[in-house]
């Protein structure tokens, strides 16, 4: 079956009105999220997983889908009127689309940000559509060593590259694969870490970890320092539109953030924080006004706004052909997968196309509804923002405890959920990076189940880690990505004067 | 920066948090270690050997965190969308959005899911400045409720409604 007949397949499933409805349903409930603070796409699809065990897989990959790109489009209208980035994707938008909007400039910095992200959201999906099926093909010959290979290479990355710094990053790495080791030992059958608490058998479950960092930590750290002072939402007066002037400096940009944006977010740990900023960099080195950034620039809107939606796409890549999350969300949507039993990779594609399909059809689908749902409505999203702090994070509390206690009714679970909460407050306080606390939860079983397989298969030689060229490369890669900046510090260490900021 | 350290001693000691948190954690992983076993038969590793990596990378974290607060750095707090990061710590804050994290922990078993989110939900609003209580655990019984109805319509278990009336 070629990719077009393929795709086409897809939209058959995308296109059943029940299907719409859910596409429908995840970009509004998406966009919603990206607006209001506290709440993400990652602690979003994370709630919605016990509503969604008794729909079909592809509905729910459908919804996930529209709240992963409806995020984006959302988090852009805040930066632009707020100046608060509901997404850290979106933190280059504030700077530009901010300032535009101050100078009167709303409606085209918002028309920039909603059409860019259109334009680079088809784009990048167009990729993932070409792309994913030969990755697929690729990894079939992917065995246990390759695979554990590719999981060092996504833990050194994301730690590497999520934070401020690398000690930090590797902290919270080790904190998600203690948590992953926590349970019955598959191979000997022994219990590990579970303190004889029968409930911790099972191993502690992601959902209560993600709601706990994500949700609960956040209620308590924005409570333990609030800030006093009113929002201020920028008003914009007429319809959100673009000037011809406007088109002629946007279009470029968006294009080159597409081009930055979908293969950054295909490679390991590459997320969306990175492609907005190159895009950004880069759109002010080329732009003939660099004068303009830092006062409201539409190029430093429309481009990195391009970038953050493009990376999306690209993000679904390697969970789609992999299994390899690269992202908070992402690693949520492999948590969703393995839920239902399905493990996402090269046989995903041949065993379940319907639904690989249909959800990429369903992408194509999501971004034009999004259009659609933020062109004309910017203004009415806005109005959530209405929303009084303290009904909205004990709201986002209600949803947290419908999370944990929906699964099994146990108090050790809402103990779990408090104390996990807690020691999300302190990663808060210390600077250290959330996500890849989740990519070492997550991938960690599988890390540590394909790395006894690789040994089982070398009988124990552990020189059959790297006796492939690609588990070789891809291990090369990780050290690389560990050691550069460690051998920086010390460097610069050595010429400067002995004082120590936080690594 | 430093002045302002030294003149809190609560402070300067709340720096060693993270350091000493990672420090104990390792210790726990590498204890655990020492009861499973660390290799089997063919299969080369065994359920010990992960426990043990982690736990020696961990302390070896959490020493190179406290040779970074010994030489003074400082673990600030992460930019978060409605919070003030230059503001010092408010306990009480913390505290009462704790209460409401701790409390359903018991609470929701004995009274069922409602009552006890609504509980939850009047703590949170007063964290967050609300001063209202009654109309915040009213607000928080209907939206409790709501959610409760709906989810369970959904096909998620939440238990009974009001169990100690038998609903």
């Amino acid at each position: 079956m070629s990719v077009l007949d393929a795709l086409m397949h897809g939209f058959a499933v995308a296109l059943q009105p029940m299907n719409l409805l859910w596409a429908l349903t995840g970009c509004a409930l998406g966009t919603a999220i990206g607006v209001l603070p506290g709440i993400g796409p990652a602690l979003t699809i994370t709630l919605l997983l016990p509503v969604t065990v008794t729909m079909s897989p592809t509905a729910a990959f459908i919804i996930f889908a529209g709240v992963f790109y409806g995020a984006m489009y959302g988090g852009s209208t805040t930066s632009i009127l707020i100046n608060t980035p509901g997404e850290s994707g979106s933190m280059i938008t504030a700077l530009e689309g901010n300032k535009m909007a101050k100078n009167g400039r709303g409606a085209a910095a918002l028309a920039t940000a909603a059409i860019g992200s259109f334009v680079a959201g088809t784009i990048g999906t167009a990729l993932l559509t070409v792309a994913a099926p030969t990755i697929s093909e690729i990894a079939f010959v992917f065995g246990p060593a390759e695979y554990f290979a590719l999981a060092v290479l996504a833990f050194t990355s994301v730690s590497v590259v999520l934070g401020t710094s690398i000690l930090r990053g590797l902290v919270s790495l080790f904190f998600g694969l203690a948590l992953a080791v926590m349970g019955t030992d598959y191979q000997a059958g022994l219990p590990r870490l579970t303190f004889g608490v029968p409930e911790l058998s099972d191993g502690i479950g992601i959902t209560i970890v993600l709601v706990a960092m994500f949700a609960v930590g956040e209620i308590l750290f924005v409570a333990s320092r609030l800030s006093r002072e009113p929002q201020k939402v920028i008003e914009v007066n007429g319809p959100i539109a673009m000037s011809r002037e406007d088109w002629r400096r946007s279009w470029k940009p968006w294009l080159r953030g597409a081009a930055l944006g979908f293969p950054i977010g295909v490679m390991p740990a590459g997320g969306s924080e990175i492609p907005t900023l190159l895009s950004y960099t880069l759109e002010r080195r080329l732009s003939k006004n660099p004068e303009e950034f830092g006062h409201g620039a539409i190029e430093g809107v429309a481009g990195p706004e391009a970038a953050n939606n493009a990376a999306v796409a690209g993000v679904m890549v390697p969970l789609l052909t992999l299994g390899l999350p690269t992202s908070a969300t992402a690693a949520v949507m492999l948590a969703a997968f393995q839920n239902y039993g399905l493990q996402p990779g090269p046989t995903l594609f041949t065993s379940n196309p319907e639904l690989v399909w249909g959800v990429i059809a369903s992408l194509y689908i999501g971004n034009l509804m999004l259009l659609v749902l933020n062109l004309p409505m910017a203004r009415i999203w806005v109005k959530l923002l209405a929303i009084p702090k303290p009904h909205l994070y004990a709201g986002i509390l209600i949803f947290s405890l419908v999370g944990v206690w929906g699964i099994s009714q146990s108090w050790v679970e809402l103990l779990a959920l408090g104390v996990l909460g807690v020691i999300g407050y302190g990663f808060r306080c210390c600077s250290v990076p959330i996500a890849p606390a989740l990519i070492g939860l997550i991938l960690g079983p599988m890390a540590e189940l394909q790395l006894r397989r690789a040994l089982a298969i070398g009988q124990g030689d552990p020189l059959t880690l790297v006796s492939s060229p690609i588990a070789a490369g891809l291990l090369i890669v990780a050290a690389l990505l560990l050691l550069i900046p460690l051998i920086r510090f010390v460097q610069t260490r050595r010429s400067e004067t002995p004082t120590v900021t936080a690594a | 920066m430093t002045a302002a350290v030294k003149s809190f001693p609560a402070r300067r000691l709340s720096r060693w948090g993270l350091p000493v948190g990672v420090l104990i954690l390792g210790a726990v992983l590498l204890h655990e270690a020492t009861d499973l076993p660390l290799t089997q038969a063919y299969a080369g590793i065994g359920p010990g050997f992960f426990v043990l990596a982690i736990g020696l990378v961990l302390t070896a974290l959490g020493l190179a965190l406290g040779y970074q607060v010994l030489r003074g750095a400082i673990f600030e707090p992460e930019e978060t969308e409605g919070a003030d990061i230059g503001r010092p710590m408010s306990w009480i804050g913390f505290l009462t959005a704790a209460a409401g994290v701790f409390l359903p922990i018991g609470l929701i078993g004995q009274v069922g899911f409602p009552l006890g989110g609504a509980v939850a939900y009047a703590f949170i609003t007063r964290a967050y400045g609300s001063g209202k209580p009654l109309a915040d655990v009213l607000i928080g019984f209907a939206i409790a409720s709501i959610t409760w109805f709906a989810f369970t319509k959904l096909g998620v278990q939440l238990g009974g409604f009001f169990p100690p009336g038998g609903f």
